[in-house]
């Protein structure tokens, strides 16, 4: 792992196994230099946060959350992303299966940056997988860049 | 007179006209030796016959024969006046007046006194027939001294004595004024007593003839007649020996004194009559005795006679006129007290006929009343009973109300009501209504009480037992409170049925959703299988992965349109006005790789803006050309999509020449996952056709289909015109 590996990061919040693989495989497949860091439940989320805080000033991160969690929400975890001050711009996106309008509309007022359906085919997960890397990691200019300018 | 209803002309003989020449030839001739033989009683110097029997004769000639008979009787007294010419100076218009007077004179005496007799006789029987009624007898109790005036010997003595005055009066009249010397007053008394005399003679005769044609004529009462007629042939003997001539003033004196006594007569008034007669003799008795008056101027016993003879048939014709005058009131009397007894027996008749209609109006207003079950009671405004009418037994009598206060006399339980009802009534003049229950035999009994203010101030109640009306009114009652506790049910449920299927769409939602998940888990890792791992697998395994990732692929189809499905039900429906041909171009573009690929030609006509939800027009248009690409024959494919307008809305038949579907399965298809191919031949869900049909149906239209098998479809679908104003 060199240091330009540790530059780019992508925080995975998501509890089923599965789709954690195929984001793994289709984030390898897309840009094998970013970083993936998976949280399985809330609790891991809130038990990393003083870390996560630190790694948003060094490193290029977004957060992925999916909304369907055991015992939570992705809400859940947006709000207490969100709590923290030195976290108030990292890009979130939620990526799920659910079109509810609700669902989206929650999301949006809870201060998403982006909601991204989970895709039906690998070939999907592929495309979004490169997608949010390509723009969030590379085409987008995010707080964490301005706190390592100055 | 009315001779020809007289029963004594009546019965005159009546035969051949040969039969009548002899009968009056007979008559005239005896008449005239009669006259002849009066003439012979003649004493020199007086001017009238002291006896003469022809007018006994004339009379009962009259009686008999009638009226023809005085013809006779006529000519007979001519022709004896004729034979007595001779002995008179002759001027010819004296001869022509004693022809025709004297004659007259004679005839005139017959026919008033038959006339007389006649209606004398019809008015005595009319008082026998009257005498025993109850007016009759009323009235001679009040007026007696009847019966003894009614006999028929009376009649004909008033007859006899009235005409031969009439008859002297007239010929001594004549007999004055042909000679100077002559003695009215004498002449006439001579006259008068002559034929008189003459006719009382013959009245045994006349009775006797009467008898045989009469039976009420008394033939017994003949010995009277015969008395009388001696008393005046006495009298009328001493009287007229010798008349001297006397003062003209005092013989008019006279009559005045027997016009006087006359007028006492005509009162029905016996003292009054007494009274006169006494004074009228005692004075001319004294007058005379003292030698005043009429009947001086001869000798003493002359003077006498004279008078008495005058005072004689001054007294019984006065009497007789006064009897007659005395019939005549007492019939009036009793005419009029029958006409009394027959006008009120009229209005009797008249009262019972009243009477008796009315009772029978009474029995019908009864008849009417008793096919009514009310009771019925009149009221004084007061509150009082007067009067009641029941078809039927009451439970107390009716004497227990009459003349008793309602509040003495209804329950307790009902008169708050009745009370109220009866002072409104009073008060407004109106029919008022008042309902209330009672107690009886245990159970509830509902009344109507009416009240209704009479114009005689009295209030009819009408009392009506409604417990029947009542019971149905509570039963409907009842009966809706059940309904609308039905209905409440029937609300709860259908709010039931909609949340539940809401609920049920919303799981179809989330199932959908859910089902994505695994669904995707199992499509991605066989993916990543067939990736990396294929060239390992042997044949068999590989074509094994192919069927799972095949079964994935068709599940998460039917997951989508599943989803698509639930959210067709839940939406909001946008309906607009929107261009069916924009829409069908959408939905031709979407397909447009298909049509192309199979050279279908699609035609599209009279489309116009309907009433709709865009999108969903769009997703109904897509499903609809989409399954007519699908099911389009190899070559000369056609697709026609038109539209008519109604006042109603819009149909839209979309057209193909495609496969077709049997009839029996038009209906099929509409339902969700049926399918008539396997997927393998023509892929599909078999939700299309269903989703259609739910969002047809959403915006109010009807969704089907006409098709011919081998020859092609024709699936059309209807939208009701929507009022956006």
């Amino acid at each position: 792992m060199n240091r330009r590996q540790a530059d780019r990061c992508i925080l995975l919040i998501e509890d089923n196994l599965g789709d954690v693989v195929l984001f793994r495989e289709s984030l390898a497949e897309a840009d094998s230099s970013t970083e993936l860091l998976v949280f399985r439940s809330y609790e891991e989320v809130e038990e990393s946060l003083p870390a996560i805080e630190v790694a948003y000033k060094s490193k290029g991160m977004i957060a992925v959350v999916d909304l369907n969690l055991l015992r939570c929400s992705g809400i859940d975890i947006i709000t207490l992303l969100r709590s923290k001050t030195n976290l108030q711009h990292l890009p979130i996106v939620i990526f799920t299966s659910s079109l509810a309008p609700t669902d989206i509309m929650r999301s949006y007022q809870a201060g998403v940056n982006a909601y991204v359906p989970k895709p039906d085919d690998l070939a999907g997960y592929r495309s979004v997988a490169k997608s949010l890397v390509d723009f969030w990691l590379y085409q987008a200019v995010t707080t964490s860049s301005v706190n390592l300018v100055s | 007179m009315h001779l020809a209803a007289n029963p004594l002309w009546k019965d005159s003989l009546s035969h051949s006209v040969q039969l009548k020449a002899t009968t009056g030839l007979l008559v005239f001739a005896t008449y005239f030796l009669l006259s002849v033989l009066g003439d012979l009683f003649l004493i020199h110097g007086s001017t009238a016959s002291p006896f003469w029997p022809a007018a006994g004769f004339g009379l009962i000639a009259t009686v008999i024969f009638g009226k023809p008979a005085l013809v006779s009787i006529f000519f007979g007294s001519l022709f004896s006046v004729l034979l007595s010419l001779p002995s008179w100076s002759a001027e010819p218009t004296e001869l022509v007046i004693r022809c025709i007077g004297f004659p007259a004179a004679n005839t005139a005496e017959s026919w008033l006194t038959v006339c007389l007799a006649d209606w004398l006789h019809s008015r005595r029987n009319r008082i026998l027939r009257l005498q025993d009624t109850d007016p009759a007898k009323d009235v001679l109790e009040r007026h007696p001294w009847t019966m003894q005036s009614l006999q028929s010997v009376t009649i004909l003595t008033i007859s006899i004595f009235a005409g031969a005055f009439a008859s002297a009066l007239l010929g001594s009249l004549i007999a004055y004024f042909l000679e100077d010397s002559s003695n009215l007053f004498y002449a006439t008394l001579s006259w008068w007593g002559s034929d008189s005399t003459a006719m009382v003679f013959a009245l045994p005769l006349f009775a006797a003839v009467l008898h045989c044609t009469k039976k009420d004529w008394i033939a017994a009462l003949a010995a009277q007649y015969h008395l009388l007629y001696l008393v005046m042939l006495a009298l009328l003997a001493v009287c007229y020996t010798d008349l001297a001539q006397t003062d003209i003033i005092r013989e008019l004196l006279l009559c005045v004194v027997a016009g006087v006594w006359m007028m006492f007569c005509l009162q029905d008034n016996l003292p009054m009559l007494v009274i006169g007669i006494t004074l009228i003799v005692g004075f001319t008795i004294t007058a005379t005795i003292l030698d005043y008056g009429p009947f001086t101027g001869r000798d003493k016993q002359d003077e006498y006679m004279v008078m008495q003879a005058y005072l004689i048939v001054l007294t019984f014709s006065g009497l007789s006129l006064h009897g007659l005058h005395r019939e005549t009131f007492r019939m009036n009397q009793i005419l009029i007290k029958i006409r009394e007894a027959e006008t009120i027996k009229r209005y009797e008749s008249r009262l019972e006929e009243s009477s008796r209609l009315l009772e029978e109006k009474q029995m019908d207003l009864e008849g009417i009343l008793g096919t009514f079950p009310d009771l019925y009671f009149w009221l004084s405004t007061d509150g009082v009973y007067l009067k009641y009418y029941a078809h039927q037994d009451l439970f107390v009598s009716p004497e227990f109300f009459i003349g008793r206060h309602i509040r003495d006399v209804v329950p307790d339980e009902a008169f708050p009501a009745i009370s109220g009802a009866f002072e409104r009534c009073c008060h407004s003049g109106q029919t008022e209504e008042a309902e209330y229950s009672l107690p009886l035999h245990g159970t509830e009994v509902w009344f109507e009480a009416r009240f209704t203010l009479l114009e005689n101030q009295q209030v009819l109640v009408v009392i009506r037992n409604i417990t029947h009306r009542k019971k149905t009114e509570q039963q409907l009652q009842s009966l809706l409170i059940q309904r609308e506790k039905d209905s409440e049910q029937l609300n709860l449920k259908a709010k039931e049925l909609v949340r539940s299927n809401s609920e049920l769409e919303q799981f179809a939602y989330v199932a959908s959703h859910d089902l994505r998940e695994p669904l995707r888990m199992v499509r991605s890792f066989c993916a990543i299988l067939d990736e990396r791992y294929s060239s390992s697998l042997p044949p068999e395994a590989r074509e094994y992965l192919c069927f799972a990732v095949d079964g994935a692929k068709r599940m998460q189809q039917m997951v989508d349109e599943l989803l698509l499905l639930s959210r067709v039900g839940t939406g909001e429906y946008d309906i607009i006005p929107c261009s069916l041909e924009d829409a069908c171009d959408k939905a031709i573009g979407t397909l447009k790789h298909s049509i192309d690929e199979r050279k279908i030609q699609i035609s599209k006509s009279k489309l116009e803006n309907v009433h709709a939800d865009r999108d969903r027009l769009e997703q109904v248009l897509l499903n609809l050309i989409g399954n007519a690409v699908k099911f389009s024959k190899n070559g000369g494919a056609e697709i026609r999509i038109t539209c008519e307008a109604r006042e109603e809305g819009w149909t839209v038949h979309v057209i193909d020449n495609g496969i077709g579907i049997e009839s029996k399965h038009f209906d099929r298809i509409f339902l969700m996952f049926q399918r008539l191919h396997p997927s393998s031949v023509y892929p599909g869900s078999g939700v299309g056709l269903a989703l259609c049909k739910k969002i047809i149906e959403q915006h109010g239209g009807n969704i089907g289909v006409d098709s011919v098998p081998t020859r092609g479809s024709d699936f059309w679908f209807t939208l009701p015109r929507k009022d956006f104003s």
